[in-house]
């Protein structure tokens, strides 16, 4: 007889109506009157706060037991260009216990200093870094702040909305010679020498 | 023989728990990334496994520090297959995102697609008719199966088990033929789109699946006979890379990674989406946190899946498998013929596709590997302001260095090839 | 479309026409493009001969190609289904897939080659002993694929030499024994004394 690991229902509470409603409401009340600003949207409750504050928050929210959002989703940030704090970094919260979505938002520029979480929740080390890498964001605190995904000596970071993403010419008329076959190709194309020689 | 540690499921932190003697041990743990500066008196020796490896299921490289055969620091370097999806999403309009979403996961296609589409749904504030979202989770649980038995036939392969690879794909190749059936395409079948899917089902879907889940149980009993009771297999795998529950959730592990460790958390059960609570099923749960336990859980996973598939198929209702709304599903040839207005949203919708409303939300399904979530923000356009992908792959394996601490650099790789990671999903 | 002219010739720009009557070349760049001469030395060095033992060596060849593991990504699993029992692919000789390049001496990139692995590609293929061959699997080996972008190296052969390419996303299994079917036909061809560049 295999011994078959014990197979229980998994006890869930109820989908909240209003996901996130724990996190803004804790929050409210244990950080500073006024640095914390909670909208309802879509059925989720969205906390935007100040980048010193993020630190207490998030050890409020895993350790509360009001909250308990101990599992760490993800992270990522969000590039507005237009906005003069054109990041807009949010932290995605989970709690089993009570079946909940917390969403942190913090709006930062490029300057601006944001504490790592890599502390409280292991897990946001390595998103963290994938922020940084394709986002260029620094976070104070980080174990080991370096790329991730892409090679350490890139230049550039490419989610940002100034980053143009170049591949490859595709061949349309103007640039027909890309499109030729090898017999009517000329000796050699634009672009193939990679500007180690001049056309002619 | 690998040692087994007593069961960890109470949060005790690892430096309290009592280790074999003669073990030195290293650092505190909570670095247990590659150390600068080595703080005992062995030096490590730091060897380098992949990114052409055979046994890193796609190009991981991990770079291990030994002492003598056992693991003391692991560090992973990740990006070989990086490829810039989240870029991608934000210069393709909604529908052509969907093709893109199927190279992520490659294992599960269509879980990827169905990821993408309800949240496109739900930033549109779309319902889908039932019969869709059955046809949705048959697809969806039939490419669970398939995931899973692609990870069973190469995680038994690394340790040695070649003839579990034959048989495994012997099965995932009955349910590429359905797949291709229905869509054209084994792998990467874009089914399932914003809106409902491709098309409705061939009336020889319904028999090609019922003749799949009848005898399917039967193979999972062939699988277990080779493994579950196998002293090899149980001597290589019993109380090898356990993972703490609290662990677990502070790195973000989920699925059978998660449930493991005894955390009962399934995203079907929990915010159950394409009508999972119509359907009875179990969700397999472990105790120790061990590469046992997670075998276990996947091939019982499979089972249910096999299960859900026979409910859904024998419960199959009729009617339209796309949204009614014209702005964003195509309207059926025939209309196109008669009505103006149809032939003008065909037409728009090929060109410009659809605008859903401003705003931001984050949808989550249960992917084989855990908790596939898109965090999707609409700037009222026609293609996604950002869609960020929280891939399970990405989470899981920031907690390997936690698993595979103080291991035999052997048993690494059954460590790896538990955790059942996708590097297009940890690279995007 | 706009390029064939009534009578079915193509219509070329002015520059095209312009570049190949002044029959520009490039010019030398040691390393980097070969000189006329160069290129004509090289020509000379292969013997062109086709005896019975050139015959049974090529044959040998192709009857037990050795892939190297290169699976990157999803065309590595339909590699693993075209291996399997289905799609056998150690009816052709190729069931032996090395982990050590060192042993192998084909080499199937199949997936999407980032820019971080470019380098680790090229490191794997000159670690490969003579005589080698590549086959370039699926749309994103072959040509960067649906990926346009700035993370995917946009086709291998900017990276190896490729003998064969395999169109798809991804190439059914009967795709890749196509290829090693042809490969094998292009082994056949090749005089065994020529040495691969």
């Amino acid at each position: 007889m295999s011994p078959k690991p014990p197979v229980r229902r998994s006890k869930t509470g109820p989908t909240p109506a209003e996901k996130g409603k724990r996190a803004s409401q804790l929050l409210r009340r244990r950080l500073p009157a006024g640095s914390v600003e909670a909208h309802l949207e879509r059925g989720q409750w969205k906390v935007s706060l100040a980048p010193e504050h993020l630190v207490e928050a998030a050890s409020a929210l895993r350790t509360e037991a009001s909250t308990l959002y101990e599992m760490a989703i993800c992270m990522t940030c969000i590039d507005w260009p237009e906005r003069d704090l054109r990041f807009d970094v949010v932290y995605l919260l989970r709690s089993l216990v009570h079946n909940d979505l917390a969403w942190l938002s913090v709006a930062a520029s490029e300057e601006t200093e944001i504490p790592s979480l890599a502390g409280i929740y292991p897990g946001m080390e390595w998103h963290e870094r994938e922020c940084f890498d394709l986002f260029g964001i620094e976070f104070t605190g980080h174990p080991n702040l370096t790329r991730i995904l892409l090679p350490d000596d890139w230049e550039g970071h490419p989610l940002r909305k100034d980053y143009v993403s170049f591949g490859e010419p595709v061949a349309f008329t103007h640039n027909i010679e890309w499109a030729l076959s090898a017999q009517d190709r000329p000796e050699y194309l634009p672009g193939a020498t990679r500007g180690a020689v001049e056309r002619p | 023989m690998a040692i087994s540690p007593p069961p960890v499921g109470d949060g005790t932190p690892p430096e309290q728990i009592p280790r074999q003697e003669g073990i030195p041990r290293l650092a505190p743990q909570g670095r247990g990334e590659f150390l600068d500066k080595i703080e005992s008196a062995e030096e490590l020796m730091e060897i380098n496994m992949g990114p052409q490896h055979p046994s890193t299921h796609g190009v991981l490289r991990l770079v291990l520090g030994l002492d003598g055969e056992r693991v003391r620091s692991c560090r992973a370097d990740i990006g070989y297959l990086h490829t810039g999806f989240e870029k991608s999403f934000e210069s393709h309009i909604y529908q052509q995102c969907i093709p893109l979403t199927d190279r992520m996961d490659y294992l599960a296609p269509p879980m990827n697609n169905l990821g993408f589409a309800l949240a496109a749904e739900e930033l549109l504030d779309l319902e889908i008719p039932p019969r869709g979202q059955y046809i949705r989770v048959i697809v969806v649980e039939l490419s669970r199966i398939a995931s899973h038995l692609v990870w069973l036939g190469t995680h038994a392969l690394d340790l040695g088990a070649t003839t579990v690879f034959m048989y495994c794909w012997r099965e995932r190749d009955r349910i590429l033929d359905i797949l291709e059936w229905i869509s054209g395409v084994r792998m990467m079948t874009s089914f399932i789109r914003v809106g409902g899917l491709m098309a409705d089902v061939p009336e020889e879907f319904v028999p090609m699946v019922s003749a799949f889940t009848t005898d399917f149980q039967q193979k999972v009993d062939e699988y277990e006979g080779l493994l579950t009771s196998n002293p090899i297999w149980r001597q290589r795998t019993i109380g090898l890379g356990v993972i703490s529950a609290a662990d677990a959730l502070g790195f973000g592990c989920s699925g059978p990674t998660l449930r493991g460790s005894g955390v009962p958390y399934d995203i079907r059960r929990a915010h159950p989406y394409s009508s999972y609570d119509h359907f009875d099923f179990d969700v397999p749960i472990g105790v120790n946190g061990d590469v046992y336990d997670r075998y276990l859980i996947r091939v019982r996973e499979m089972r249910e899946s096999c299960r859900i598939v026979d409910q859904a198929i024998k419960a199959l209702p009729g009617g339209p498998t796309n949204t009614a709304d014209r702005k964003v599903s195509l309207p059926p040839r025939a209309e196109i013929d008669t009505s103006m207005e149809s032939l003008i949203h065909h037409f728009k919708l090929t060109t410009e596709g659809f605008r859903p409303p401003q705003g931001s939300i984050y949808h989550a399904i249960e992917s084989p590997r855990g908790e596939l979530g898109f965090l999707m923000v609409s700037d009222g356009g026609n293609r996604p302001y950002r869609c960020k992908v929280r891939a399970p792959s990405f989470s899981n394996l920031s907690a390997l260095h936690r698993m595979v601490q103080d291991e035999l650099v052997a048993d690494a790789v059954a460590v790896v090839g538990s955790i059942d990671i996708t590097l297009g999903d940890v690279d995007r | 479309m706009g390029l064939r002219s009534a009578d079915g010739g193509l219509v070329l720009p002015e520059r095209v026409l312009a570049a190949r009557a002044g029959a520009a070349k490039a010019p030398a760049i040691p390393g980097v493009i070969p000189s006329e001469q160069e290129l004509a030395d090289a020509a000379a060095q292969v013997g062109v001969f086709t005896t019975t033992v050139g015959k049974v060596i090529a044959w040998g060849r192709y009857s037990s190609l050795w892939p190297a593991l290169f699976g990157l990504a999803c065309c590595a699993i339909e590699m693993m289904g075209a291996s399997n029992a289905r799609y056998d692919l150690s009816r052709f000789g190729a069931e032996v897939f090395r982990a050590s390049p060192r042993q192998a001496d084909m080499m199937i990139v199949a997936g999407r080659v980032s820019q971080k692995m470019g380098p680790v590609l090229r490191q794997i293929y000159d670690q490969m002993p003579d005589p080698k061959w590549v086959i370039s699997m699926g749309a994103c080996a072959s040509c960067g694929g649906i990926f346009n972008n700035y993370a995917i190296i946009q086709g291998v052969d900017k990276v190896v030499p490729v003998d064969v390419y395999i169109p798809g996303c991804p190439p059914r299994p009967e795709g890749l024994l196509d290829a090693v079917i042809k490969l094998q036909k292009k082994i056949a061809a090749t005089p065994v004394s020529s040495v691969r560049a």
